[in-house]
């Protein structure tokens, strides 16, 4: 037997090994490779509910069936301690309370909750070296990020979200956290702008601990969540457009060691309304159901 | 060119086997699967009759000294209660209102029972069948003699009689002279004056026959007196007559099965999260409820069924609560269910019940109770709290009996506990203070300690005008709310 003969033994016993792998991998879930979560019928279902409702669906989402898993985060601690470093070496009053801690300079003042959130306010205001009325979106971002990284409160994962502009004049710039290439709607960071001077900002943000792929399941279509959230959010008084919909992370915050995040559609309304769905169960999120609470 | 393609084919097939061989091996199940596995049906203990549900509070066997006690937990009790169950099992129904069917006033009250929660009778109860309404409170047992009358308490309606013949009772009454014969009494009534003063009545009337004063009753009046208490005693109480000696107990929490406990709570527990608290409990939610787990025990709400309101009888609301308890943790030993009662809140009525543990016939009081909320919805709040004694139970009940002398305490006396609680009560309500009603006094293990090793500690519980004083039982000191764990 020569040596090509050989070769294409081989080739097809390999290629008949790899259907009845590939065969035994798939079956019989041959069909999710090519399966779409959201048909055209659901749409228009969903589109004909939002409707019915005084709702409209500026959005386009993704069609595919896709699963997920719950994170494990915890409180990061890490800007807190750069930041608390520094104060302290220029020196700094002290206040506790049971659940918050308060830092005192000539320049700031800085708020710690146990939950992790921290809040830094500036007594005077940082000064912007342009009016930030006279800014572009872009450029006025770049600015307070620049300002946020010489002051040792740029977090790792930023991502902006949006702009808020409140009738007294003062501005809020909005970023969530992307671990990954994962939006983590839960940490946040805000900078608020007044008279061109960057007042507070604001800082919870989250470390991942760990990943439960062992629980990855499907999780709902994006219009599945939208009826879910027309159901619970009933009839609106004036038209309201879907903008945007989208799959990441979030749950309320805890004062606790660390937490799992689920999965959830983030719906955001026209006018800057956010909304998360429980991508697993379809239940809006809300506050956590703590039993004492009661 | 042919061969290197051949080559370079067979090179691709081989890796491909091997990424399949491994994703084959050791890759993720489909998601699907996941979420499939979670329908696993879940075993859990099979919900109480109703004959094991309601048991009395206290049965009390009556004698010229004084009175023998039993209590869920104490020897004797068991026995007496199941030939007790059996009778109103079995019995006639011919309860009348008539006075004609009631005692004599030469018989004497031998044996009474408490329902709290009443007792439910009527159609397709175990007991008494024949006796609609809502249950009954109290059951007496008078004797004369070779004769016998049962005289019940029904809830909101005036007492029933009925006689019976010996061969009806002869079992029940078997049992009382078995537990009772040799030993003292050990225990005195002490009020309402209304029942003494029948007592009194009874005991003077033998005194004068036999010149000698009944040494089983007190005297409420003058030793209130005495004790310089102006107080109305409005619930039989019964109190130890001599120095009592009790045991401070090594405690442990119930052993609960957390896994099995997530997936009575929740129908798909991998839709759950886990919040890790920072003082170890691990509280799980799906968004809509949430168990929050702890070594002492679990609390549970789903607030969204609140919003329910409850149409069910009296009766379907001691087997819903026996379903839900022997569900969600089970039944242990030595429970008892202490109260079930319609109440409301925002214009929404729910059951509520509560349960206890009983140690050797005393029951335990803990800082946080094991308590259950349910409408027509469902069950909406749950806390569950139970302790038994320290290492195995049987030695753990040896213990408790024999004990370590180093552990031992000896009571003091009712009147200076009932003193020290009005002195407590006065200094709390600071001159605000009605006419005292003495509602209840006995004693009780209180958990102390701390959560790493709780203890039983034996307890004076007094409550005047709707507030529970707790002293320890030996010191008389108080013992706060918020120190019990």
């Amino acid at each position: 037997m020569n040596l090509g003969r050989a070769k294409l033994i081989l080739i097809i016993a390999f290629t008949g090994l790899n259907f009845f792998l590939g065969y035994q991998l798939f079956w019989p879930d041959f069909g999710r490779l090519t399966e779409v979560a959201v048909t055209a019928e659901d749409l228009r279902e969903a589109e004909q509910k939002l409707a019915a409702n005084n709702y409209s669906l500026d959005a386009s989402f993704d069609r595919s069936t896709r699963t997920s898993d719950f994170i494990t985060v915890f409180p990061d601690w890490k800007i807190k301690h750069d930041l608390l470093y520094k104060l302290i070496k220029t020196g700094v009053q002290i206040e506790k309370t049971e659940h918050i801690t308060y830092y005192r300079t000539e320049e700031m003042r800085v708020i710690i909750h146990s939950s992790g959130l921290l809040q830094v306010f500036f007594t005077a205001g940082e000064t912007l070296e342009e009016p930030a009325s006279a800014l572009e979106q872009g450029e006025l971002k770049e600015m307070v990020e620049v300002f946020l990284e010489e002051e040792g409160l740029l977090p790792e994962g930023i991502n902006f979200n949006y702009l808020e502009e409140k009738e007294d004049g003062s501005m809020t710039l909005n970023y969530y956290q992307l671990l990954g290439d994962l939006p983590v709607f839960s940490g946040n960071l805000k900078v608020i702008l007044k008279d061109d001077h960057i007042q507070a900002v604001e800082i919870y943000w989250l470390e991942p601990a760990e990943r439960s792929p062992h629980r990855e399941m499907e999780v709902i279509s994006p219009a599945e969540a939208l009826k879910n959230l027309v159901s619970e959010l009933g009839p609106s008084g004036e038209e309201r457009v879907i903008k945007q919909i989208e799959l990441g992370y979030y749950s309320g915050e805890y004062d606790a060691e660390k937490w799992e995040i689920p999965p959830v559609w983030r719906i955001v309304l026209d006018n800057n309304q956010y909304y998360y769905v429980n991508a697993f169960t379809g239940n809006l999120e809300k506050d956590a159901v703590i039993p004492d609470q009661l | 060119m042919v061969e290197q393609f051949k080559t370079l084919l067979l090179l691709v097939l081989i890796g491909l086997s091997l990424f399949l061989t491994y994703q084959l091996w050791y890759g993720q199940k489909p998601a699907e699967l996941v979420a499939d596995d979670v329908y696993e049906q879940v075993e859990v203990e099979a919900p109480r009759p109703l004959e094991d549900v309601i048991v009395p509070g206290r049965i009390v066997i009556s004698c010229e000294e004084g009175a023998h006690l039993y209590r869920k937990g104490a020897p004797g009790y068991e026995k007496i209660w199941d030939k007790l169950s059996a009778l109103l099992q079995n019995i006639d129904n011919n309860f009348s209102t008539d006075s004609q069917n009631a005692p004599p006033e030469e018989a004497i009250m031998c044996m009474s029972a408490n329902f709290d929660p009443p007792l439910p009778t009527g159609i397709e109860m175990p007991w008494l069948s024949g006796l609609s309404g809502s249950g009954i409170e109290g059951l007496d047992l008078y004797c004369l003699e070779d004769s016998y009358w049962l005289v019940v308490s029904p809830v909101d309606e005036g007492k029933k009689y009925l006689p019976v013949g010996e061969e009806r009772v002869g079992k029940l009454t078997g049992v009382m002279e078995e537990l009772t014969a040799g030993s003292e009494p050990a225990y005195g009534y002490l009020g309402p004056e209304s029942v003494l003063q029948e007592k009194e009545e009874e005991a003077e009337e033998e005194a004068t026959e036999d010149n000698d004063r009944d040494p089983g009753y007190f005297d409420p009046g003058s030793v209130l007196d005495e004790l310089e208490l102006d107080l109305d005693i409005v619930n039989p109480i019964y109190v130890p007559r001599d120095e009592r000696v009790m045991k401070r107990v090594s405690l442990e929490a119930e052993n609960l099965d957390q896994e099995l406990l997530l997936k009575t709570f929740f129908v798909d527990y991998n839709l759950a999260r886990v919040i890790e608290e920072r003082d170890g409990g691990r509280l799980y939610t799906d968004g809509e409820k949430g168990l929050r787990l702890s070594d002492l025990g679990f609390e549970y709400s789903y607030p969204r069924l609140e919003e329910g309101q409850t149409a069910v009888s009296y009766s379907e609301a001691l087997r819903s609560s026996s379903s839900l308890i022997s569900y969600h943790g089970g039944w242990p030993d030595n429970l008892r269910l202490e109260s079930v009662g319609l109440e409301s809140r925002g214009g929404k009525f729910f059951y509520e019940a509560e349960w206890k543990i009983y140690l050797n016939g005393y029951p335990l009081i803990s800082g946080q109770p094991t308590r259950i909320m349910f409408n027509d919805l469902g069950l909406f709040h749950f806390t569950r709290f139970l302790f038994k004694p320290a290492g195995a139970a049987e030695a753990a009940a040896d213990e408790l009996i024999l004990g370590a002398d180093k552990e031992k305490i000896i009571v003091a006396d009712w009147s200076e506990a009932l003193s020290k609680a009005v002195e407590e009560l006065k200094e709390r309500s600071e001159g605000f203070l009605t006419r005292m009603r003495l509602e209840d006094m006995h004693l009780s293990y209180a958990v102390t300690g701390s959560k790493a090793s709780p203890r039983g500690t034996p307890v004076w519980v007094v409550k005047i005008n709707g507030e529970e004083i707790i002293l320890k039982a030996d010191k008389l000191e108080v013992i706060n709310e918020e120190d019990l764990i």
